[in-house]
């Protein structure tokens, strides 16, 4: 079979559509917080969560009995959840005799597990129960059967799932586990020492040519040749499948869906992976998710035919559908037998009724069933009944009750417990609503008389907060916090990596590439021998004057030389390198065109010193600058000739045409390339304009545009643990999951620049001569901060370095003192210096799997003055942006915080939501039982989906949610209309507020009223601000 | 001598879509043969779901992007149903014109 080229073109924008409700994995060495249910985004949380629970047969809220020790602890706002209960009732139809919103909230707050949790049952064998007489029971008929069957296992059901329900096979486990194998034969990044054959030619090409000869799946009985050579192409492969099976059309993009669900961790790296163009692995071995979905559906047919062969699996949806319709009892007593959902008493005869496959012992079976179904499910329901009733403190309501009465509060009952995880989160959220607005104030700062001795500026994330408050609190320190990467999105190519790394949120991609070049001197000689044996193997033989790894590695489109080859020399001299700490620079000037242009010419010359001397044996010294210059000249000219060379290696006139077409064409010495190596360089670096851009925008963006003091850190943060895959998620997620020194050096260098200070003088920032940028790391598991590229500091500041130190040393005790007891199993109070010695071990400990708690907890996003949320102690829970509004008349700066730090905000806190939610679906368990898989990812056990979202240790604390689930409540500090108009002017941001996937708050600093939006609406509350509000639940509730 | 102004028909096709499916367009436009096209980013403009703002500053994905790119005519059938998916699914649109091409090499597979 083949395809035209629009029905294959089609099929790979139904597969991509159809993989988007799938969360995006990136590698551990990058982690990304993402939002588990991003794809969803475009629904409204509620509806989302809905559809994202039954995809990935997840739990999308805390249990009741979770919120309600919230509760205990005040975690939730207990008025709130009542008057919500009670507007829940209010709208339901009333029950004579019953306080339904008493009853609803008793429900609530007092049972710890749901009263209705199969469903709702027949009311008139409720109300027989409670009458104490058996319940009359409907008998099952053969359409409602029928209906429920085919929504079941028809449908969106990916096929082997539904042969696997009826026949209790195991065969989508199987299909899992051959899909896992290929998977890991392909995308291995170097762990495996066994290379799968021909992975350049792409995932499906690779695995088709190997699967046809696989002894494996042959040894299992899988005819897969004959399925593979039906066609040819992935997309062929998909539609053949999707035919052989019967599924209708209109259902391909829901069981595609499914299919790729059922490992969603795989799943959503290859859908990265194929469009992270810059990876290289990805450059090598490409994939997508139209080959991962070939190779699952291919072996998904062969399977389903090697058990199908007794013919007693139907081998298609036809099959299956008709089967359905001509026996419904067979069928739903199979699905509940298999499920384990019948009652023991029956198990044993209906096997053997299915054995013999007795239709008239089946009907009987499926009635008796069916009956004790309905009867158990009225008794459980009658019980829970009646313990509610007297709980709420009527226990003789129910017996007043008639069959239409006793029907409308069941129905009420089932209601409520669908809509409870909402009305929980509404009313978790309103306490940390209110409780930041209870900390808030509205006053304007004091006039600053004189500037402060320091300013410090910090990344949004969470963990500044702390360190922020204890800094300003140690001395004269003014702090702001933004995104860490500082406004200024780079590619970093780090010394000795070989590879470039974005360091900027991920919805971003960087432009400007910043090489790291060490003063040290020449390069380590087994470095440059490694480099060399990896050019060899591509044909390009060289390592240039230019002599840096990162600069060969640029020119040649190489990259991560370091990790990819991963010769041990190379590694033990990068290791040579990072313990020497030589200081390095920053590479952030562009190159004029004649140093381009020069660089390009001396790689060409270098390439041809070393083709000569592989091609013909000369020696370097034989080989002149003159002879190097007729060479380049002539084969960058197209000539057939190069007579000085000719006669230095006496070669004919054939032989130095051959050797001239070889560099033109092994060793690139032509126009083309070296105009592609032209455009590279041209990436390394920022202009001017550039730099006064990014330097001027960034200073606006906090509102920090006079009063310069003489230092003013920029201070990029990261983790610190051993033996820890997922240490790159605790480092700051602005930077793409990587440490923030870099960007603060990068902004350092360019603000520290006359030039650029001259140009920010014309725009009205003036930064005095004495104001020095320096760059800081803040060690968020050691809660320290330490200065770099001091080697740079003007010597008038030398001192009031110590000045400097001593506040940093103090705020990074007080913080640890603060931050300690929350890591030890019983919390006690610590004095900062033992806080801080104990957050130095935990750093160091290789057995520490929660060397520090990150982002965990995180619930507010202030976006304001320094002043809104001064006094507020957030416990490090809050991102704080520095935003004025007075300087931002047009809103763009604000526009500009909306779509882009905060959109990353919610991402990390949606990540921490549903990984503390549901721990196993959506965050990746514990980490005790990780492996690494692939050098990528990491699996539970020897062979699992990759395990995605946040391990156990991060989110939860004895089993119990750590981290607090709640939507992030941003805050915006501005007046209402100012605000509105920029969250309601972009789209982007426009969808995510009012589809409830952030809360958002504006607190108007002229009317003093803040203003909430929900259901649809912006809402004035009736509250100050600054002052605490009444709110103590336990005497309201 | 008037070489240079020979013209060829060809159509245009102009896709607007949300800046994070930018890949999948022009990876649909590579595997259909396409061998060239020109992309703009950061588009403002107004449509179904309200003003789309086009100088977002740390936010490529969200903002609009087009691609334009000129197509033989055999080309349009194949490639709109190749999108037809995507759109059923999101906003954005496909303009098709009629245009006249100087360098015909350029547009040929």
């Amino acid at each position: 079979m083949t395809l035209e080229l629009g029905d294959s073109l089609r099929v790979r924008a139904l597969v991509y559509v159809a993989g988007e409700r799938i969360p995006f994995f990136w590698p551990m060495r990058g982690f990304i917080h993402h939002n588990p249910l991003h794809g969803f985004e475009p629904l409204p949380f509620e509806d989302a969560v809905a559809e994202g629970a039954a995809l990935f047969h997840a739990r999308v809220f805390p249990t009741r009995l979770d919120r309600q020790h919230a509760l205990a602890r005040g975690e939730v706002d207990g008025s709130d959840l009542v008057a919500r209960i009670t507007a829940f009732a209010a709208a339901r139809p009333p029950v004579a005799g019953v306080d339904l919103a008493r009853w609803l909230t008793t429900l609530a707050r007092d049972c710890p597990h749901p009263l209705l949790p199969d469903g709702v049952p027949s009311a008139a064998a409720v109300a027989a129960v409670l009458a104490g007489r058996s319940p009359e029971v409907a008998p099952p008929t053969a359409p409602a059967q029928v209906a429920e069957l085919r929504t079941r296992f028809l449908g969106g059901c990916p096929p082997l799932e539904a042969v696997d329900a009826l026949y209790g096979t195991t065969l989508a486990e199987t299909l899992d586990e051959l899909t896992i194998k290929s998977c890991l034969d392909f995308f291995d990044e170097g762990q495996s020492a066994w290379a799968m054959p021909g992975r350049s030619r792409g995932f499906y090409y690779a695995w088709r040519d190997l699967a046809r000869r696989n002894l494996r799946f042959a040894l299992r009985g899988l005819r897969l040749k004959q399925v593979l050579d039906a066609t040819k192409t992935p997309e062929a492969m998909i539609v053949h499948v999707m035919r052989e099976l019967g599924i209708a059309e209109a259902d391909w993009q829901a069981v595609i869906t499914r299919e790729l669900a059922r490992l969603h961790g795989w799943a959503g790296f290859v859908r990265w992976r194929a469009q992270a163009k810059r990876h290289y692995w990805a450059q090598q071995y490409p994939a997508d998710l139209v080959d991962l979905l070939a190779v699952r559906l291919a072996l998904g047919l062969a399977l389903l035919r090697q058990h199908g062969r007794g013919g007693r699996i139907p081998a298609s949806r036809s099959q299956l559908a008709a089967a359905l319709d001509a026996r419904p009892a067979e069928f739903a007593l199979r699905a509940a037998f298999h499920a384990g959902t019948l009652p023991a008493a029956l198990a044993a005869p209906v096997e053997r009724a299915l054995a013999r496959g007795d239709a008239a012992a089946l009907a009987r079976l499926d009635r008796v069933a069916s009956a004790q179904r309905q009867t158990d499910t009225a008794e459980a329901a009658a019980a829970a009944l009646r313990a509610l009733a007297v709980r709420a403190g009527q226990p003789g309501a129910l017996g007043r009750l008639d069959a239409g009465a006793l029907a409308s509060l069941l129905d009420s009952v089932a209601a409520f417990e669908a809509a409870e995880g909402m009305i929980w989160l509404y009313a978790a959220e309103s306490r940390a609503v209110h409780r930041l607005l209870d900390a808030a104030r509205q006053d304007d700062p004091p006039p600053r008389p004189k500037r402060p001795f320091a300013q410090a500026l910090f990344c949004i994330d969470t963990r500044s907060e702390r360190i922020r408050r204890h800094l300003e609190a140690a001395g004269d320190y003014q702090t702001f916090g933004l995104a860490g990467f500082f406004g200024v999105p780079v590619s970093h190519m780090a010394l000795g990596h070989g590879g470039e790394t974005p360091l900027c949120p991920v919805i971003l991609t960087p432009k400007n590439v910043v090489p790291e070049l060490s003063l040290a001197g020449a390069l380590d000689t087994s470095a440059l021998s490694a480099l060399e044996k990896t050019l060899h193997e591509l044909k390009e033989s060289v390592f240039s004057p230019f002599a840096t790894v990162e600069a060969v590695g640029l020119l040649f489109g190489l990259d991560m030389i370091g990790k990819t080859v991963a010769p041990r020399s190379y590694l033990a001299w990068r290791r040579r390198m990072h313990a020497r700490r030589d200081p390095t620079r920053l590479l952030i000037d562009k190159f004029s065109r004649e140093q381009a242009d020069s660089i390009v010419r001396a790689v060409q010359r270098a390439l041809i010193v070393k083709a000569v001397r592989r091609e013909f044996g000369l020696e370097a010294e034989r080989v002149t600058d003159d002879v190097v210059r007729e060479l380049r000249e002539a084969a960058l000219a197209d000539a057939r000739e190069a007579p000085a060379f000719a006669a230095c290696a006496r070669l004919d006139a054939p032989r130095v045409a051959r050797f001239l077409q070889a560099l033109r064409d092994d060793y690139r010495i032509n126009h083309d390339f070296a105009n592609a190596q032209m455009e590279q360089l041209g990436r390394i670096g920022f202009t001017l304009d550039e730099q006064v851009g990014y330097v001027g925008q960034t200073l606006r963006a906090i509102g920090l545009t006079q009063q310069f003091s003489r230092f003013v850190l920029l201070v990029g943060h990261g983790s610190h643990s051993e033996n820890n895959p997922y240490e790159s998620a605790l480092d700051c997620g602005a930077c793409g999951g990587n440490h923030g020194l870099v960007s603060a050096r990068v902004l350092a260098a360019m603000a520290n620049k006359p030039g650029v200070r001259r140009r920010l003088r014309e725009q009205g920032i003036d930064i005095p001569g004495d104001a020095w940028f320096v760059p800081a790391l803040h060690d968020t598991t050691r809660d320290t901060i330490a200065l770099h590229d001091l080697d740079l500091l003007p010597s008038s500041h030398l001192v009031y370095l110590d000045r400097l130190r001593e506040g940093l040393t103090a705020a990074s005790r007080l913080t640890a003192a603060e931050r300690l007891p929350e890591l030890e199993p019983t919390p006690a109070v610590l004095d900062p210096q033992t806080a801080a010695a104990r957050a130095a071990r935990n750093a160091l400990d290789w057995s520490q799997t929660r060397p520090e708690w990150g982002l965990s907890r995180n619930a507010w996003f202030v976006i304001g003055r320094r002043q809104f949320t001064r006094d507020a102690t957030l416990d490090g829970r809050a991102f704080l942006h520095s935003y004025d509004w007075r300087l931002d008349p047009k809103r763009r700066l604000l526009e500009t915080i909306l779509t882009g730090p905060l959109v990353v905000g919610q991402w990390i806190n949606m990540e921490h939501y549903f990984s503390a939610v549901d721990n196993e679906r959506f965050g990746s368990g514990s980490k005790v039982y990780h492996n690494v898989a692939g050098r990528f990812g990491v699996m539970t056990g020897n062979l699992s989906d990759l395990r995605t979202g946040l391990p156990a240790q991060t989110v939860l604390k004895d089993g119990a949610p750590y981290h607090e689930p709640l939507r992030l409540v941003a805050a915006i500090e501005a007046p209402f209309e100012h605000a509105r108009r920029a969250v309601e002017g972009v789209v982007a941001v426009k969808r995510l507020v009012h589809n409830g996937w952030v809360r958002l708050l504006v607190v108007d600093p002229e009317t003093r009223r803040a203003h909430l939006y929900e259901a649809g609406a912006w809402h004035t509350l009736d509250r100050p601000v600054g002052a605490p509000a009444h709110l103590d639940f336990k005497e309201s509730a | 001598m008037m070489k240079s102004l020979n013209l060829s028909a060809l159509k245009k096709l102009e896709i607007i879509l949300d800046g994070e499916h930018r890949e999948f367009a022009t990876d649909l436009l590579d595997r259909a043969g396409v061998t060239g096209y020109t992309i703009v980013n950061n588009l403002s403009g107004k449509g179904s779901q309200g003003f789309h703002e086009g100088h977002l500053m740390f936010n490529e994905d969200n903002v609009l992007v087009m691609i334009i790119a000129a197509v033989p005519e055999e080309l349009v059938a194949p490639i709109l149903d190749g999108f037809a998916p995507f759109y059923a699914a999101h906003s954005g649109v496909v303009f098709v014109s009629d245009i006249q091409v100087a360098r015909l090499v350029k547009f040929k597979p």
